[in-house]
C-alpha cells in the first residue's frame, strides 16, 4: 500500500474512531476490512489501528484477532488473555459492562485460559500505549500554552518544559523499540517493546497529569480516560514491571545480552 | 501550629515529602497487587487514583519547590 492510500486509510479510521467505540467500532472496523488487513498487511495495519485507538481514546476488542491469528485460528471471536498478577481475562465483543478500570472496557476476569502466543499481541498493545501517551502529551502541551500564571504561559516554566520533554523522550524511545522489534521479530524484542511502551505511557500519565493540574483531575476533562486506559493496557499480557523482570531472568539464563538493534 | 506560631516556608518541605510518600506508597500498592487496581472495584482503586492529586492540591509540587528554592535556599527569582 502506497503512502497516499495509507494516509486515506488513517483519515478514515480516525474519523470512525471519533464517533464509535466498543461493539459499534468493532462492527465498523469489520466493515472496513480489518480482518483482511490483518492477514494481508499486518506490518502496516497493526501499528496504524492500535496507535489510532490510543490517540483517539476509542476502544475495540481487536486484540483478540491479533492473538487468534498469531495462534493460527480464525479472527472475530474471543480468547482468554493473560493479565498482570497471573490473572486471565476475556475482552468481550459486546458492551457488557465490567468492573475494569474506566467503566467502559468489557474486560472480564476468567478462571484460567490455555497458553496463547503473546508476542504479536504485545506488539499491538505497545502501539496502543504509544498512541495513548501521545494523546496525553498533546492535551498537556496545549494546556501549558493556554494557561497563564504569574503573567506568563506555564509553558515558559522550566519545570513544565522538562516534564513534557521527558514524556516525548519516553514515547519516541518506546516507538523506536516497537519498530526495531517488528523489523527483526523475536519474542524478547516484543516483550521489551511492550515494557518500554507501558513505561512510556505511565510516565506520560504522571507528567501530563501534573502539568494539567486541577483541570486534568476533573471528570469533565478527557485526561482521566487516557490514564485509566494506559493502566489497563499496561497490565494486559504482562505489565512493564513484570516484563522487565522476565527479560532479566531470560538474560541471566542465556548468560549474555543479544544485540536486538543495530544502532 | 498548636502554639499559634505563624507557619513559614518550612511547610513546603513537609508538603513535598508527604505528597511524594503518598504517591510512592500507592505505586507500591499497584506493584504488590498486580491486576487488582485494573480489574476490581475495590477501595485500593480510588485511593490510588486520588493519591495522584497529592502533588497538585494545596499548591503544586512545582510551586513548593520554587518556595524552597527562593525562600529557604535564597536562590533569588527564577
Amino acid at each position: 500500500m502506497d503512502s497516499e492510500s495509507l494516509q486515506l486509510l488513517e483519515d478514515g479510521l480516525r474519523k470512525t474512531m471519533a464517533t464509535a467505540s466498543g461493539q459499534q467500532l468493532d462492527a465498523a472496523l469489520a466493515e472496513l476490512g480489518w480482518l483482511e488487513m490483518l492477514d494481508e498487511m499486518p506490518e502496516a495495519a497493526v501499528p496504524l489501528v492500535f496507535r489510532l485507538l490510543g490517540e483517539t481514546g476509542a476502544h475495540a476488542p481487536v486484540l483478540n484477532d491479533v492473538v487468534l491469528r498469531a495462534a493460527g485460528r480464525e479472527g472475530g471471536g474471543t480468547v482468554p488473555l493473560p493479565f498482570a498478577g497471573g490473572s486471565w481475562v476475556v475482552w468481550g465483543r459486546t458492551d457488557q459492562p465490567s468492573s475494569a478500570l474506566g467503566d467502559d472496557l468489557p474486560i472480564h476476569r476468567v478462571v484460567q485460559g490455555d497458553p496463547v502466543p503473546v508476542a504479536a499481541g504485545r506488539h499491538a498493545l505497545g502501539w496502543w500505549l504509544v498512541g495513548a501517551g501521545r494523546a496525553m502529551l498533546s492535551l498537556a502541551r496545549q494546556h501549558a500554552l493556554d494557561r497563564s500564571q504569574f503573567g506568563r504561559p506555564v509553558a515558559s516554566f522550566q519545570a513544565i518544559r522538562h516534564r513534557l520533554a521527558e514524556t516525548l523522550v519516553g514515547i519516541e524511545g518506546a516507538e523506536a523499540t516497537l519498530v526495531a522489534a517488528a523489523a527483526e521479530p523475536d519474542d524478547l524484542s516484543f516483550l521489551l517493546a511492550k515494557a518500554a511502551a507501558g513505561q512510556a505511557a505511565l510516565t506520560a500519565a504522571r507528567h501530563c497529569q501534573q502539568v494539567l493540574g486541577g483541570i486534568g483531575f476533573t471528570a469533565e476533562h478527557e485526561l482521566h480516560r487516557h490514564i485509566k486506559r494506559a493502566l489497563v493496557l499496561d497490565a494486559m499480557l504482562g505489565s512493564s514491571r513484570e516484563l522487565t523482570r522476565e527479560a532479566g531472568k531470560a538474560l541471566r539464563a542465556k548468560g549474555f545480552a543479544p544485540r536486538l538493534a543495530q544502532l | 501550629m498548636a502554639d499559634g506560631e505563624p507557619l513559614g516556608p518550612q511547610t513546603s518541605i513537609d508538603k513535598v515529602l508527604l505528597a511524594g510518600a503518598e504517591q510512592r506508597l500507592y505505586d507500591t500498592v499497584r506493584d504488590l497487587l498486580p491486576g487488582t487496581l485494573e480489574l476490581d472495584d475495590t477501595p485500593w482503586r480510588s485511593e490510588f487514583l486520588y493519591s495522584r492529586a497529592a502533588t497538585i492540591y494545596g499548591g503544586t509540587a512545582e510551586i513548593q519547590r520554587n518556595i524552597i528554592a527562593r525562600r529557604l535556599l535564597d536562590l533569588g527569582k527564577e
